[in-house]
């Protein structure tokens, strides 16, 4: 199968609950493609298996230590437009270094709704959805996923860096920080 | 995958048809036609946003195949957009033009135009596109809380594209999930609108990204969800997508350009939002915008995408009867505005008091009660953005830092946001004027359309700082369908320093009393205290706004007081009047490789049959060759011994100049000339001039200013100075305003503000 369609089976695993479909979704968080990674994440939050936990902190660990390559300045590239786009690429970063640039935030993102999904108060799980909501290192879009688990799980513990969390200067992070915060005292 | 009809279009043969009448009664619908289909069969790789419709209508071999190569370019981007920063912190505006780009693709898929292989292939990388950037991009966005042009854009594109491809023969599951997330979200972007449907983000965010996406909002959820989606007012505020295209066509100022309102400042507006309403209201008033208000050579840039005049050819209607009432009405929403009209919408005054962004206003800006006056056309006051060199703005207490997207702290200043940019009270100096927090900023006082006159109470932003403000009202009337009265009524309980500010376009010069204003289109603004002190500062700034003149003037009247009290006369008069229409009958050259000086090209221009229109580019009013250098002539016979002007199409770019062989100097008109038909004064003449025009036009979609692909439009005249001329005496007694004009006497009942 292509990439494409071991995303396509993600999201269909998805769709049918069982052992089955968690196994291979398991599995497919190890796929050597970040976007099937990015699926499997997607389609276990939609599965809401606590099982599921162990493999999702195994692919937030595996995240966290690519390396993220910024360019030393903007190329916003064109949208919608038929001409490709011309970044700035030094020839010196590794392949590996790019696909991490590529994906960006979007399997850290996928992992953590998913961990809210299942919500179970891990303290594993508390203790990287609090990290990633304070480290403004993290793309905002990890923060303000991040913070929106919390709210669905809804542990008392995560109150400090949920109210941190809630004085972002990112729109996004903070606001979901702030409804997290209302789920919390109920 | 949806695949027996084209999405959007529920009758292809209808739209063949209409656009076949229109083309063969030569409407102006047919021309617009006609100048898309030339473009694209002429240029296809600088126009591939007009491809596809032109294959859909055609359905001629070489049109679809220009559309298969429009979208096979488009994908093949993919890989390098992954390592753009617009791709990764700015996907919002990625997903639209996406969402488009695979309505395209499923056009083509119905004229059965792809092979399996390819088709599948090209779906699948459009469908992953979609999901790892677009998908997570929505997500980011809290629900419900988030309603705005980016997140309209993301559940846009989710629902979009997941309805495309949901269904067999593909049935993505992908496509599935997408959709969910997406078409979930889209009736709480209608109904999360206000009820003014003004989103508050300012008239260029609402006219280019908000309106475009609203048809698309309502074809989808017709499609897919059934039911009436246009008029239906949605939860949680109210809003409609009709009430959003209505306040779009609001925003269209009498002479062609967008309210200033909030971010960004004037603009030439987009056209196929208006089209939707009257296709979907059957309200001739739409038609009316689009057939005799727009213009049509320009390309603006919706949602981030270039076909603006594909969706509106597809939705314009087809006339059915004639539009009785006024083209620009006076109107108001009581939460964020009103403006009154005068009957021929020579004049026209908008007072906004929209609900400003708290702590750090960037959008939605402080403006209580500020006021924009047009006469003729012509803008007097500005408003909007500044460039980026111009720091009249950065003021003390604006500064922010700011994380930019976890790459590089910036800081910035948002002064520009704020009270101290726009034409209102500033009181006690305090020019960073902001709320600290939600609450109601405002409300209407008064509105009376057949009295033309508005009035908004703004205490509250006013009180959160200084707890004593009583009472801060403006009201404006319109009077004798001729000048304006503003009141400005500012009472506290102790003494403040108050200022009445406003930002009048550059050329100001002091009058006896208030001061005037003359415009470059030949428009003279005579504003005046007839209650108040005449105290005042003025002070040039230059790069604000950005655009239109480049600059303004910032006019401060002055004075101390617990009750501070100012009436203003502000009466404005035409200058100039046209003598002579010179549009038709100009000898037209092509110049293809750009190569010709003017010698050679006035040479030439003499022997050219070719005779045409100076009004659009050649190739949009006729079938000659989609070049972009083009060369004018015309003689023509000004006044003799009398000052003339020589009006020229707006938007002309590159634009040299000569008459009788000595070249005219454009350059002060360059950048007024996006937006404005330049008034160039002439030398004095003795007999006919023969005048010669070098300029270009956008013959790419690829390559654009801003928002806009630059194309001409316009109609060229002749000007001379008008003799009705002059403001001789105004003056406020006894509850009545007088005023003496050369145009005539005017007394005016007046009653102030209690």
């Amino acid at each position: 199968m292509n990439v494409y369609d071991r995303m396509e089976s993600c999201i269909a695993a998805s769709r049918r609950p069982g052992r089955e479909s968690l196994s291979s979704l398991l599995k497919a968080l190890h796929d050597e493609a970040w976007e099937v990674r990015y699926s499997a994440a997607v389609a276990l939050g939609d599965l809401r298996d606590p099982a599921a936990v162990d493999g999702l902190l195994a692919l937030l660990k595996g995240e966290d230590a690519a390396p993220l390559f910024s360019q030393p300045g903007e190329c916003m590239g064109s949208a919608g437009s038929t001409l490709a786009s011309s970044p700035d690429l030094p020839q010196s970063v590794a392949n590996e270094t790019l696909e991490a640039w590529r994906r960006r935030g979007r399997v850290k993102q996928a992992a953590c709704f998913a961990l809210g999904s299942i919500a179970k108060p891990d303290p594993r799980v508390l203790e990287v959805l609090h990290r990633y909501a304070l480290d403004t290192a993290q793309d905002y879009m990890v923060r303000a996923a991040a913070c929106k688990a919390l709210g669905q799980i809804a542990s008392p513990e995560s109150r400090a860096a949920l109210q941190a969390a809630a004085n972002d200067e990112e729109w996004c992070t903070k606001t979901e920080a702030r409804k997290a915060l209302k789920a919390l005292t109920g | 995958m949806e695949s027996s009809q084209p999405f959007c279009i529920t009758h292809p043969e209808s739209l063949r048809g209409k656009l076949a009448r229109a083309e063969r009664d030569g409407t102006l619908m047919g021309q617009v036609w006609a100048s898309v289909r030339r473009r694209a069969q002429a240029r296809p790789e600088a126009f591939p946003w007009f491809a596809p419709l032109v294959a859909v209508v055609t359905q001629d071999a070489q049109a679809v195949e220009n559309a298969r190569a429009a979208i096979r370019s488009y994908v093949s981007t993919f890989d390098k957009l992954g390592f753009t920063t617009g791709l990764h912190f700015h996907f919002w505006c990625f997903a639209f033009p996406h969402a488009r780009w695979s309505l395209y693709f499923q056009w083509l898929q119905s004229l059965g135009a792809w092979q399996p292989e390819e088709e599948r292939r090209l779906a699948q990388q459009i469908i992953s596109f979609q999901f790892v950037n677009f998908f997570s991009g929505l997500r980011t966005k809290p629900e419900p809380e988030c309603v705005d042009n980016q997140t309209m854009s993301l559940a846009l594109s989710n629902g979009l594209v997941g309805h495309l491809f949901r269904r067999a023969p593909l049935g993505s599951s992908i496509a599935q999930r997408m959709y969910d997330d997406g078409a979930r979200r889209l009736p709480s972007m209608l109904g999360g609108m206000p009820q003014s449907g003004y989103s508050g983000e300012g008239s260029t965010y609402q006219d280019f990204v908000v309106g475009p996406s609203v048809p698309f909002m309502v074809e989808l959820l017709e499609r897919a969800e059934r039911g009436e989606w246009f008029a239906r007012s949605l939860p949680p505020n109210g809003g409609s997508a009709e009430s959003v295209t209505r306040m779009i066509a609001r925003e269209w100022m009498p002479g062609g350009l967008l309210l200033p309102w909030d971010h960004y400042g004037y603009q030439l507006p987009c056209r196929s939002t208006i089209a939707y309403a009257g296709h979907r209201t059957g309200d001739p008033w739409f038609a009316e915008l689009l057939e005799n208000h727009a213009g049509w050579s320009h390309d603006v840039n919706i949602g981030w995408g270039s076909d603006d005049l594909v969706w509106s050819l597809i939705w314009w209607p087809e006339r059915r009867g004639r539009h009785a009432g006024k083209v620009f009405p006076s109107w108001r929403e009581p939460e964020i505005g009103a403006a009154v009209v005068s009957d021929d919408a020579s004049l026209y005054l908008m007072q906004m008091w929209d609900p400003s962004t708290p702590v750090c206003p960037s959008r939605a800006h402080v403006n209580p009660n500020a006021i924009i006056l047009s006469a003729w056309g012509s803008p007097l006051t500005v408003d909007g953005v500044p460039s980026r060199e111009c720091t009249a703005f950065n003021f003390d207490d604006t500064w922010r830092e700011v994380g930019y997207m976890d790459m590089h702290r910036r800081k910035f200043n948002f002064g520009s946001g704020c009270g101290g940019s726009h034409s209102v009270i500033i009181v006690d100096g305090w020019e960073g004027m902001r709320a600290g927090a939600s609450y109601q900023q405002a409300r209407l006082v008064e509105f009376d359309e057949a009295g033309s006159s508005v009035a908004a109470d703004v205490t509250p932003i006013y009180r959160e700082r200084w707890p004593d403000a009583c009472r801060v009202v403006r009201r404006s009337r319109l009077c004798e369908g001729r000048f304006w009265l503003i009141e400005d009524l500012v009472q506290f309980e102790g003494e403040h320093d108050v200022a009445a500010r406003w930002f009048f376009r550059s050329d100001v010069s002091e009058a006896a009393r208030g001061f005037v204003i003359d415009t470059a289109e030949g428009v003279r603004l005579h504003f005046l205290p007839l209650v108040g002190p005449d105290v005042k500062t003025m002070k040039a700034i230059k790069g604000y706004p950005d655009r239109l003149d480049g600059g303004s003037v910032m006019v401060d009247f002055r004075q101390r007081g617990s009750e501070c009290r100012w009436l203003w006369l502000a009466y404005p008069e035409q200058t100039r009047e046209v003598r002579e229409d010179i549009s038709d009958g100009w000898q037209a050259m092509a110049d293809a490789d750009e190569s010709l000086d003017y010698p050679r090209a006035v040479e030439k221009l003499r022997r050219s049959t070719l005779r045409l229109p100076f009004t659009q580019p050649a190739f949009m009013l006729s079938d000659v060759p989609v070049t972009r250098r083009w060369w004018y002539r015309r003689t023509i016979s000004p006044p003799r011994g009398r000052r003339w002007w020589l009006r020229l199409p707006r938007q002309l770019g590159d634009a040299r100049l000569w008459a009788d062989g000595h070249e005219i100097d454009l350059q002060p008109h360059r950048l007024r000339m996006q937006l404005m038909a330049p008034h160039v004064e002439m030398p004095a003449a003795n007999g006919d001039v023969e005048v010669c025009v070098s300029c270009t036009a956008s013959v790419s979609q690829l390559e654009r200013t801003g928002d806009i692909a630059q194309s001409f439009d316009g109609r060229p005249a002749i000007l001379v100075p008008s003799d009705r001329c002059g403001l001789r005496a105004a003056s406020y007694r006894d509850r009545i305003v007088t005023v003496e004009t050369a145009a005539g006497r005017w007394r005016v009942a007046h009653e102030l503000m209690a």
